[in-house]
């Protein structure tokens, strides 16, 4: 490539400052999107796999109960009975700070003489005071890490108060440890190691363990085949690993939807480079001819105009992966509130800067890039150095296309629909929402012409010959203007699709909520953590609660994590009484469902945990019980958007034959009738005492925090959502203000022949309003599609839920004056410039 | 006996117009030998740019042959077409088309450039001074008047030591005295290389300096005698 050819396109871009920078501005944002998510994502995933790993430590199994706590008497058995000495018992569970609100702590039970072989950061640890676990013999004495004791304002010697549904425990730091590595370091830091005893002292079970680590060499299968023979029916040995990977994977749909809908901002950016390199080519044209006719070859104009787009993309998604990092720290947190309030606990400080995650950006960042300039590169060299020197001939030969373009769009649109029906992949789904997505786009210049014609009418009517031209020109300048009004389009339609699906699952959920919650009082004992291994609802204080007067029926629940092969699911066992079964919808059911369940024949599943596993009403699911695996019929699946896991529903009474611990863990209660609701919920606080800090709540509140919670799961959703719009703006802005400050000399022209800097603004403005109000009515049925497709497809193939479409108006009403507005803003400055600029340098050529 | 520089054989040029098929050039045939200025002469539309362009291989002749040193262009390649102009052609325009972003030493050195000579850059300053604008070589074009931007197309035309220099309306953009002084430079600096040219043009000034003249006439290229030009 001539060096004289690279100097004049730098020198090209660089006059061109504001269509640079928008461009650059655009990738940049696309990019930011992407990388933002993926760090917020792959943060929480590797805080988890970090703190997973670092907690196992080296050991290569783990004994672990079909309940999450199983009785020490298994760890005789392990350790007596088997001598396998290279075994460590260990309870852990997650607890509150006080001094911390919010934030969620593991506390993790130990037996320092059986340790040393496991958890090496104890032993490695640079302790402040003295061998860490020499002081675990203190009952209640807990070691922290230094950095962890710091940011609480606790040293050596002073009392941290644990809170555990309820349960307040003082515990005394005897030891801090600073950390030996950043890894452990991270791993530490919302850890509190205490002696195993101790734990079983604050979480009020003795005598439990949540789990044993082992340490087998791979040639061990014959002691670890006879170890699990020795066991209790209902305990299992696993590899830690693979129970990782199985929590971590509980989030991999909410994951994938983050990454989908962040792509969709790239795409908006990639409109936007499009727009520029198609501009700058039809801005060249002149230029491109002159090149050509001494003797530039295609190939070399070709790679001239990706080589540009490579520099504006390879800026763009540099400072878009800058942007990326600090946008990440703002979504981290959404992102692991959502991991909090719906899968497993995970504390995340700070973002893991992941090599990877920075390529990946940058790849799809410049990849992006070209891929959107090859179109307008290859436009630049397709017209022969003749035809390059007319600056209208792109125009008429995109006006003759056309309609050969809407029926090419009609086509990707068939097959995008067809892959979205075919795909059982998310993949697949995605590709056919791309294709339905890009055959939308490819309509829009035979839109854009009947669009101007039909608004040049009532223009004309309003504003006479300029409001004509405004619509006129849009048609004339097909080119540039149906880039644009698609861009705005498929950001607007992204709006108004995420905007309907949300409301549509809100509602579902909203709905969902209104039938099941049919009781008056809720129960259940405060958690930051959404599975507890301990916190439960004593049969003591039960007993307590349902004595209070004025109770009708009494309905309980018991909620717990368990394992379906490798991946989690959430264990429901219930008593339901006949209102709250009006409550449940079902959508496959045998026969009288609802006896089959109450004797005990039967179980429900979930609709996702149905989608996930693929079992329906009459199959027999074999699960990992307490009396060992055993095989129950489903009875019914049950609609249910408390979890996407999947979960299985059991009648209390056929639980408690398969599992030893039957504490409940919430009550919903129905009061009598003419009891007063808020009074209940007195006498129910009274009975509960005045230490206890039951959540005690009336279904009103129950689904005011239920929505809330909703919300903000759809808070980073929202945040997308507006990210794509910015992206959108820039690129409308981008484009127009090119568009309109190409047609200087044709303004110095009506300028010259007697049209006033208003009536120049008023031209201005009406047709970059015209190009908005379009893109803005187009976007309604692409936003539509979308919608449903998210809503049917995505949202069923992500997560298995069925939702209900309800299309409202306000979305699509507030997407079309979002356009309108955005364009009008976009359009602003050209019309003022214009209007300012002397008809005479206008008319300068050259 | 001398050979032919350019030699178009039955040359025919259409275009499409709607349903209807254009004819501008018809079985045209003529031969143009080494150091001679030939001008071509015509009405608006008769076609000048078109035959300068086909023999350019900017266009490609609807049917025909066009040989260039025995090299027939218009059964090459597009790329190769482009490569054969890009060494051996040199093209002045009437709206001068220097390219903007380029400085007038670069925009002469482009040609040496794609040919791989970036080199020989005191050629360019040589020719620079030359046309007289050595002292504007740092320039942008949009700095320079008609005149001057003329100048430094007619140094980028020949700064590569082309066959043959293709020139169309050369001063049609210029003032009457410009125009003229441009012209001089041109056809010094055509002569003292001993190069072929062709000048499309409306000008009288140009018959001065031509050679022979040619017109355009149904589509056919025709000799015109001095005594018969109006």
């Amino acid at each position: 490539m001539s060096q004289l050819l690279l100097r004049s396109s730098l020198r090209y871009m660089l006059r061109h400052p504001w269509q640079l920078g928008l461009a650059i501005l655009g990738v940049a944002l696309g990019v930011a999107v992407v990388v933002s998510i993926d760090i917020a994502a792959s943060s929480a995933r590797k805080a988890f796999d970090l703190s997973a790993e670092t907690l196992t430590g080296r050991a290569t199994h783990r004994i672990q109960g079909s309940s999450p706590l199983f009785s020490d008497s298994v760890y005789r058995i392990v350790r007596v009975q088997e001598g396998i000495s290279r075994s460590a018992p260990v309870l852990e569970e997650f607890v509150d700070v006080s001094r911390a609100p919010g934030r969620s702590f593991r506390l993790l039970g130990i037996d320092p003489f059986a340790e040393a072989p496991f958890r090496s950061f104890l032993q490695n640890a640079r302790s402040t005071s003295g061998p860490p676990t020499m002081l675990l013999a203190q009952r209640r004495a807990a070691i922290l890490s230094a950095p962890l004791a710091r940011s609480l304002g606790l040293g050596i010697g002073d009392s941290l108060v644990l809170t555990l549904g309820g349960r307040r425990a003082s515990v005394v730091i005897a030891q801090l440890v600073e950390p030996a590595d950043e890894r452990i370091a991270r791993a530490m830091e919302s850890l509190i190691v205490m002696d195993i005893s101790g734990v079983q002292d604050v979480l009020g079970k003795p005598d439990m363990l949540s789990g044993i680590d082992l340490f087998f060499s791979d040639a061990d299968t014959a002691a670890l085949d006879r170890l699990r023979k020795a066991l209790p029916a209902g305990m299992e040995i696993v590899r830690p690993a693979t129970r990782s990977a199985g929590i971590a994977g509980m989030t991999s749909a909410f994951s994938v939807n983050l990454a989908a809908l962040s792509l969709l901002a790239l795409i908006v950016g990639m409109f936007l480079i499009y727009n520029t390199m198609t501009f700058s080519v039809v801005q060249r044209r002149p230029y491109i001819g002159r090149l050509r006719a001494v003797g530039v070859t295609r190939s070399e104009i070709f790679r001239l105009v990706l080589g540009e787009a490579t520099a504006i993309g390879g800026v763009g998604t540099l400072i878009g992966c800058v942007l990326g990092v600090a946008l990440g720290r703002v979504l981290l947190v959404l992102v692991t509130r959502t991991i909090n309030d719906l899968y497993y606990v995970v504390s995340v400080r700070d973002i893991a800067l992941d090599p990877l995650v920075l390529g990946k950006g940058i790849l799809l960042g410049i990849g992006a890039s070209i891929l959107a300039a090859l179109a307008p590169a290859r436009e630049a060299t397709r017209s022969s150095p003749r035809s390059v020197f007319s600056r209208s001939a792109m125009e008429t030969a995109l006006r003759s296309r056309a309609p050969m373009l809407a029926v090419v769009g009609c086509g990707l649109l068939a097959i995008g629909t067809l892959l979205l029906f075919v795909g059982g992949v998310m993949v697949i789904s995605y590709t056919g929402l791309l294709f339905i997505l890009l055959g939308c786009t490819l309509n829009v210049p035979l839109l854009t012409i009947w669009g101007s014609v039909v608004l040049a009418k009532p223009c004309g009517a309003v504003l006479g010959s300029i409001g004509r031209m405004a619509a006129r020109g849009i048609s004339a300048s097909l080119g540039r203007t149906s880039v644009a009004v698609a861009a705005l389009m498929i950001a607007i339609s992204a709006t108004i699709g995420i905007g309907l699906m949300v409301d549509s699952f809100r509602y579902t959920v909203a709905h969902w909520l209104e039938m099941q919650l049919a009781a008056d009082v809720y129960i259940s004992q405060p958690s930051l953590a959404v599975y507890s291994n301990s916190i439960t609802l004593s049969p003591a204080l039960v007993q307590r609660l349902v004595s209070v007067p004025g109770i009708a029926e009494v309905n309980s629940i018991k909620v717990s994590l368990s394992h379906y092969g490798d991946r989690p699911y959430r264990l429901v066992a219930a008593r339901v009484g006949k209102r709250v079964e009006q409550g449940y919808r079902l959508k496959e059911q045998l026969s009288e469902p609802w006896q089959r369940f109450h004797s005990g024949q039967a179980i429900f599943v979930s609709e996702p945990f149905a989608w996930r596993f693929g079992i329906g009403a009459g199959d027999t699911l074999r699960l990992h019980t307490d009396r060992g695996n055993s095989a129950f019929l489903v009875a019914a699946v049950y609609k249910d958007f408390s979890t996407d896991i999947g979960a299985v529903l059991f009648s209390s009474e056929l639980h408690s034959r398969y599992w030893n611990n039957t504490d409940v863990t919430g009550m919903s209660l129905f009061a009598e009738s003419g009891v007063n609701v808020d009074e209940l919920i007195a006498a129910l606080r009274m009975a509960a005492g005045a230490d206890n800090s039951l959540l005690i709540r009336s279904n009103r509140v129950l689904r005011e925090t239920s929505l809330e919670v909703f919300d903000r799961t759809f808070a980073i959703t929202s945040v997308l959502r507006l990210l794509t719009i910015v992206v959108a703006f820039v690129g409308v802005l981008s484009s127009l203000m090119a568009l309109q400050l190409e047609r200087a000399r044709e303004i110095g022209v009506l300028r010259a022949t007697g049209m006033t800097p208003f009536q120049v603004w008023q031209l201005v403005t009406t047709q970059t309003g015209l190009m908005g109000l379009m893109a803005g009515v187009f976007a309604l049925p692409v936003g539509f599609i979308l919608s449903v497709v998210l809503i049917y497809v995505i949202n069923r193939r992500s997560f298995g839920w069925t939702l209900e479409f309800v299309p409202t108006l306000g979305i699509p009403l507030q997407a079309v004056v979002l356009a309108v507005v955005a364009a009008l803003l976009a359009g602003a400055y050209p019309a003022w410039k214009m209007a300012r600029t002397s008809s005479a340098i206008a008319l300068r050529s050259e | 006996m001398e050979q032919p520089l350019i030699q178009l054989l039955n040359v025919t040029k259409s275009y499409r117009e709607g349903e209807r098929e254009r004819t501008i050039m018809d079985r045209a045939t003529i031969s143009i030998f080494p150091g001679q200025t030939v001008a071509l002469i015509g009405r608006s539309g008769s076609g000048k740019s078109t035959f300068l362009n086909i023999v350019g291989g900017i266009d490609a002749p609807t049917s025909g042959q066009v040989l260039v040193q025995s090299e027939d262009i218009a059964g090459m390649q597009e790329r190769d077409r482009t490569l054969f102009r890009r060494k051996h052609i040199g093209f002045v325009f009437q709206f001068f088309n220097l390219i903007p972003t380029l400085t007038v030493e670069e925009n002469v050195l482009l040609p040496l450039e794609l040919n791989e000579r970036g080199g020989e850059r005191d050629r360019v300053l040589t020719l620079l001074d030359d046309i007289g604008l050595r002292e504007r070589a740092n320039s942008f074009p949009d700095r320079l008047s008609g005149g001057e931007q003329q100048r430094v197309a007619l140094a980028r035309a020949l700064v590569h030591d082309p066959w043959l220099i293709l020139a169309d309306e050369p001063t049609g953009n210029l003032d009457y005295d410009t125009g003229r002084q441009v012209l001089a430079l041109l056809d010094r600096l055509v002569r003292q290389r001993g190069r072929t040219m062709v000048i499309a043009t409306h000008s009288r000034d140009v018959l001065d300096i031509a050679d022979r003249v040619v017109t355009m006439r149904d589509g056919q290229l025709v000799e015109v005698r001095r005594e018969e030009m109006p």
